[in-house]
């Protein structure tokens, strides 16, 4: 298991499974966070009130205060800590609440040590984040409005990705891979990676489709001017975007719209293009 | 899931072996850097990628420049092992012929020498 990429830090584990509460401690210790456990709600709260912490694990189920009224009442404290929520309850509205008030990330029980570690250490190290709003969080109408902040693409995803329990694996691998690289897209090219900046992302599902709307704050491109992008490449030259991403001396990439058009089932840009569509019917 | 790369020697060639995934940010920068040191001693390396769970645009613009690195400094690039989803993200951006995926490491090593003899 890797070290902790900052020790020291305070980690308090609230979840009223004991054995995964010292499961937690003794990982979380042995690399090198100082860590306090809790086994509910109130409890958590109480050393919360007292103590200062730099990340809670948060389960969600729990008796006398659940993770989920517990998430909603750290946000009146005056510098609440960063939130990991844990849990089996994929429920669509167990994940929207989530979202609504600012938990940092969520995992899924059960889950590895390694993931649980990796994952700390990315909530411990991460740049401070702005909010992301919720503008609709009906299980099949979603609205939201994500800075443009590269963190922010793999929070978002761990949320909308665990909405998805119910589908086939290769439909929810093939609609993440398109969502990450068109927010990708719009955070990086349309945002300019500032976080003062906003995408606005609408998730509609019914029974027979998933749809994505993805729009970013720039100004929108052409696809002939895109020649550092693969989708441009004359037949057999599948190098051609790479040599003048190289000229320009962009970082490595270019993929992303020819990945995004072979999983997806439609893709449609509106006449500016700073706005992207995507469909997935479902069998 | 975060990618650890560890390196051996195989021959004339150097096996990087890649565990995770690759992507833009973090992952792809570490790899970028990872396999342009190897490239300094030896430009032959095959990149294993039996235990890479996902590779984005990004990921993959990192693998296909270091191929052009290695190819740039009289050497070659080979990948072995990819599984089926990656050598799918391969397919669809035409690269399969150029990364030339190999089912064993050993099969890539042994391509990569009959590239030094030729």
């Amino acid at each position: 298991m890797q070290p902790a990429p900052a020790p020291g830090k305070r980690v308090l584990v609230i979840d009223d499974e004991e054995s995964l509460r010292d499961l937690l401690q003794l990982a979380l210790r042995e690399g090198g966070y100082a860590v306090e456990t809790a086994r509910d709600g109130l409890d958590g709260l109480e050393q919360l009130k007292s103590k200062k912490f730099d990340l809670v694990l948060l389960d969600v189920w729990m008796p006398r205060m659940n993770g989920l009224q517990m998430l909603t009442e750290l946000q009146q404290l005056p510098a609440p800590p960063r939130v990991i929520m844990m849990t089996a309850d994929h429920t669509p509205e167990t994940l929207l609440h989530t979202i609504r008030e600012s938990a940092y990330q969520y995992i899924g029980k059960p889950f590895t040590l390694e993931s649980m570690m990796e994952l700390v250490g990315k909530a411990i190290t991460c740049p401070e984040q702005a909010a992301i709003e919720v503008l609709s969080a009906k299980p099949e109408w979603v609205e939201l409005l994500v800075p443009c902040q590269k963190e922010a693409v793999d929070r978002i995803e761990s949320f909308l990705m665990a909405m998805k329990g119910d589908l086939a694996e290769e439909v929810r691998y093939s609609v993440g891979q398109a969502f990450h690289e068109l927010l990708l897209n719009a955070i990086e090219w349309g945002g300019k990676l500032d976080p003062n900046r906003k995408v606005h992302i609408a998730y509609l599902r019914t029974k027979r489709m998933i749809l994505y709307r993805i729009a970013d704050p720039g100004t929108g491109f052409r696809f002939q001017d895109l020649t550092h992008a693969a989708v441009s490449n004359q037949a057999g030259d599948s190098l051609q975007h790479v040599r003048v991403r190289d000229e320009k001396g962009m970082r490595p990439g270019g993929f992303g719209i020819l990945l995004t058009r072979s999983l997806v089932d439609e893709l449609i840009y509106n006449q500016q293009q700073n706005e992207v569509m995507f469909v997935k019917y479902l069998q | 899931m975060a990618l650890t790369l560890e390196k051996k020697t195989q021959g004339s060639a150097t096996v990087i072996t890649c565990r995770g995934a690759v992507i833009y940010g973090t992952e792809s920068d570490q790899l970028r850097e990872y396999v342009k040191e190897a490239l300094g001693s030896a430009p032959m390396v095959v990149l294993d990628l039996a235990n890479v769970t996902y590779v984005d645009s990004g990921g993959l613009g990192a693998i296909v420049g270091l191929y052009s690195s290695a190819r740039a400094a009289g050497g070659d690039f080979k990948v072995a092992r990819a599984n089926e989803r990656v050598r799918h993200v391969f397919r669809i951006t035409k690269l399969m012929h150029v990364l030339e995926n190999y089912d064993t490491v050993e099969a890539a090593v042994a391509a990569l020498s009959s590239h030094a003899a030729a």
